[in-house]
């Protein structure tokens, strides 16, 4: 495996991380950005012109992660030449919440069976309802398959997330990388870090991902209350307060989910979740706790490097959430370091903050689920 | 003095606090209290201190908003308890006066009642307990209980029976003092249906003295009766067979002879059906003495078979005692009583048979023989089978049911007899037009080793 990883910053333009000679170009080069830079399709054609021959893959983001930094208003560019796998990409348009599941089952049936070990998923993060998405997908492929990804982001403006598979990216774009071989290590890990505090809160009036009612009150109201001032800087603040769910698996088993807070709308008094919010259900406000988020990061790498064995990841692409971010603010690097210090210094880190993570819950299990506010990693190594 | 002359970053995260106009406080009175009031800074240090800033601002807000929800969720949570409290109140109410409404419903029960759970304590009890077992403290316990009852009753062993084979005991005719009583233990399960977790028992208790006595009373009335009954018609029957006897041949009017010798009949009868009663009434109070002994069966079937031949031959009909081939081990039973079954069926079956036979056999089984009484006679019909062996049944609105003493207890009798001997009386097979099998049982004297 060789990559080639590029920052593009205001002030000094494109800069390479590390002097590359690829024998061949890399099929795909991801770039991960700010959306105020991703829309003007200037920058898409720069890429492009570096890059003629591969695909290339635009996300906007809430944060580039770039190594062992964490940047706003930049690009953060990873251009990977997978020398003994196979790439299939498959891409689609989600509109709504409610055509998020066919879009998941579109994006199973582009991808060819034979071979294939693992999916990474991008996906607009606003138009797609995640839960909805992920379940499409993972019902479409087989069980043997895993898959990461993530909703894509837009600062904290939750505006309009792009997204684009060789063109100049887009509003409302799912887009899928299958890789295939047995020559491919790929290892995932996910985790979060946060507590749940206060009273169990009822969910009295909900459709899909949308929240109008908890405890019988008008679900805005709340988090208008417990952000007080900040209440103004609604939605970005609400990703304070993320929520935590009693659900019920499959299985019976009862599970705990986060859900991460993406709109708000003042007509309706309602709050807009990363994921379902069943009527019927318990849940719990949450809130950071500063050290269990970085532990947490640090977590996930070490899960996300128990399946390759001895050998040390050659790429690790982190997929983080906005709601760290905005929690951790100066210290967010502090949750990249201590994934640096479990992948090796060898690892190429890439990656963004985005608007959901999807990983399957433990490295031993296939099928994956949307994670809200966890830092999700996977790890890859050509053997 | 400390002045900032740059904008705050453009590329800040929107929810930052405060966008810095002014430094922060703290840093301001730091920078004065370390490097003086005046000082010219470089840009670069600019930078720096703005960056030192605004994470002095960032950790207000967070502090702010921590704080904020800290109380919030706090003042919610003291808000949540309030209610449950409130709520406990309420349902503390409900349940006390469902629990007095359940405890007057259970004192105007006629019975006693007890509720126990699994280690025997009490935790309902309603005023008939102590009433109908004469404790006198109101603040018994399941000791007390116990002593009320005999030790042979074993009431404590019955009650541990009940919660661990999850089953109801009845304890009938307990005497307790003067009184007699009857217990009914039963678990009480978390659900009837899966019969699982055996929450304690439910102990009733019921004053059955008065029905005892009653009971008594009637038994004993039949048999005062009886015997009140006998000497009278002992006398009659006396008379009448001495009028029959002597003095027929000075009674010139056919009419009244016939009347006398009506009446020696009718006198006859009722006598067999007054000692029927008394033999019943003795049988079911259990105080007929009958006397088990070791015997020859054969001998006494042979006996019973010659002493009904007469009556046999008269309606043309075979009698025949199949006597088996090998010695029977002998029975234990009442000779006096075998023989009067066996007069009871073997009449029976000639009463009911217009022609043909009537066969008696004995089989031969490990620990009893069966005596089978075959007949070729009317036979009957199956709904009538139900009826037989039951109390005064030919005396019912059909006169269906065999019986030759007329009384409607021959069977009734037979089979109290063969049960006080440990045996079992049956009608075998009956077949309409065609004929009917009875038998019965006894044990044999010494019980085979081998079983």
């Amino acid at each position: 495996m060789i990559i080639e990883q590029r920052q593009w910053t205001e002030v000094g333009g494109w800069a390479q991380h590390k002097a590359v000679d690829f024998p061949e170009p890399p099929q795909i080069v991801f770039v991960f950005g700010a959306s105020a830079l991703l829309r003007d399709k200037k920058y898409f054609d720069e890429i492009k012109g570096m890059y003629p021959h591969s695909h290339v893959l635009t996300c906007t983001t809430a944060g580039e992660i770039f190594n062992n930094s964490v940047f706003d208003g930049t690009l953060s560019l990873a251009a990977v030449l997978f020398e003994k796998t196979t790439l299939n990409f498959a891409e689609t348009d989600v509109a709504s919440s409610s055509t998020s599941y066919d879009a998941g089952k579109k994006i199973a049936e582009g991808l060819p069976k034979e071979g294939l070990v693992h999916v990474m998923i991008f996906s607009d993060g606003l138009k797609a309802n995640g839960t909805s998405l992920v379940s499409g997908l993972t019902e479409g492929l087989p069980k043997t398959v895993s898959v990461t990804g993530g909703l894509v982001g837009d600062g904290s403006d939750f505006k309009e997330t792009l997204l684009g598979f060789d063109t100049a990216p887009q509003s409302g774009k799912v887009a899928a990388i299958g890789f295939y071989g047995e020559q491919l290590k790929i290892s995932y890990g996910s985790l979060g870090g946060w507590d749940s505090f206060g009273p169990e809160r009822l969910i009295t009036k909900s459709k899909e991902n949308v929240l109008f009612e908890i405890d019988g009150k008008p679900a805005l109201q709340l988090y208008k209350e417990y952000l007080g001032e900040q209440a103004n800087d609604l939605p970005g603040a609400g990703l304070l307060f993320p929520m935590s769910l009693r659900l019920k698996n499959p299985s019976g088993e009862e599970v705990e989910v986060v859900r991460t807070l993406l709109g708000v709308d003042e007509n309706t008094q309602s709050v807009t979740f990363a994921g379902d919010m069943p009527e019927g259900v318990y849940a719990k406000l949450m809130k950071a706790n500063f050290d269990r988020l970085i532990d947490g990061a640090g977590a996930a790498a070490s899960m996300s490097i128990e399946h390759l064995g001895a050998s040390k990841p050659e790429l690790a692409i982190l997929i983080s959430c906005i709601g760290r971010k905005l929690v951790l603010k100066e210290r967010i690097e502090e949750e990249i370091e201590a994934v640096r210090s479990v992948v090796g210094e060898q690892a190429a880190i890439t990656g963004f903050y985005s608007y959901g993570e999807i990983c399957p819950t433990a490295p031993t299990e296939k099928q994956c689920q949307l994670h809200n506010q966890t830092m999700t990693i996977t790890t890859f190594r050509e053997v | 003095m400390f002045v900032r002359t740059k904008q705050h970053p453009k590329n800040q995260v929107r929810v930052e606090p405060i966008i810095m106009n002014t430094p922060h406080k703290v840093l301001v009175r730091q920078i004065k209290k370390f490097l003086g009031a005046s000082i010219v800074i470089s840009p670069e240090w600019e930078k720096l201190l703005e960056a030192i800033s605004t994470t002095y601002f960032n950790f207000d807000a967070d502090r702010t908003l921590t704080e904020r929800s800290m109380d919030l969720s706090s003042k919610e949570l003291i808000e949540i308890n309030r209610g449950i409290e409130e709520k406990v109140k309420t349902r503390t109410k409900e349940f006390q006066q469902e629990h007095a409404r359940l405890l007057a419903s259970v004192s105007s029960f006629p019975l006693g009642l007890l509720l126990f759970d699994p280690d025997n304590t009490i935790i309902l009890r309603n005023e008939n307990v102590a009433s109908i077992l004469e404790i006198a403290t109101p603040y018994y316990t399941a000791t007390d209980i116990v002593l009320r009852f005999p030790k042979e009753t074993d009431i404590t062993e019955n009650c541990r029976l009940c919660v661990t084979e999850k089953r109801s005991i009845e304890l009938k005719d307990i005497s307790i003092g003067k009184k007699f009583v009857r217990v009914l233990i039963s678990p009480i399960f978390l659900n009837m249906h899966t019969k699982e977790d055996v929450l304690g028992y439910t102990f009733l208790i019921e004053d059955v003295t008065e029905q005892k006595i009653l009971e008594r009373s009637k038994e004993e009335f039949f048999s005062i009766a009886s015997h009140e009954l006998r000497t009278p018609l002992t006398v009659i029957r006396g008379n009448a067979s001495i009028l029959q006897h002597f003095y027929m041949d000075k009674i010139a009017d056919a009419e009244v002879r016939e009347m006398i010798g009506d009446m020696l009949t009718s006198s006859e009868r009722l006598i067999r059906m007054v000692n029927d009663f008394l033999d019943m009434s003795r049988l079911e109070q259990k105080s007929s003495n009958i006397i088990a002994e070791a015997f020859d069966l054969t001998q006494i079937i042979s006996e019973a078979a010659k002493e009904l031949q007469e009556l046999a031959a008269k309606k043309n009909l075979e009698l025949r005692f199949d006597v088996p081939k090998e010695a029977l081990p002998t029975v234990m039973a009442d000779k006096d009583h075998v023989m009067q079954v066996l007069i009871n069926l073997i009449a029976n079956a000639i009463n009911y048979t217009h022609e043909g036979s009537i066969v008696i056999s004995v089989k031969s089984f490990s620990t009893f023989l069966k005596v089978l009484i075959t007949d070729t006679g009317t036979g009957i019909s199956p709904q009538n089978q139900a009826l037989l062996f039951r109390k005064f049944q030919q005396a019912g609105n059909s006169r269906l049911v065999r019986d030759v003493t007329g009384t409607g207890l021959g069977l009734y009798i037979s089979k109290l007899i063969i049960e006080e001997m440990g045996g079992v009386i049956a009608l075998e097979e009956s077949i309409v037009g065609k004929g009917s099998t009875f038998s019965f049982t006894l044990p044999l004297a010494v019980q085979s080793p081998t079983i």
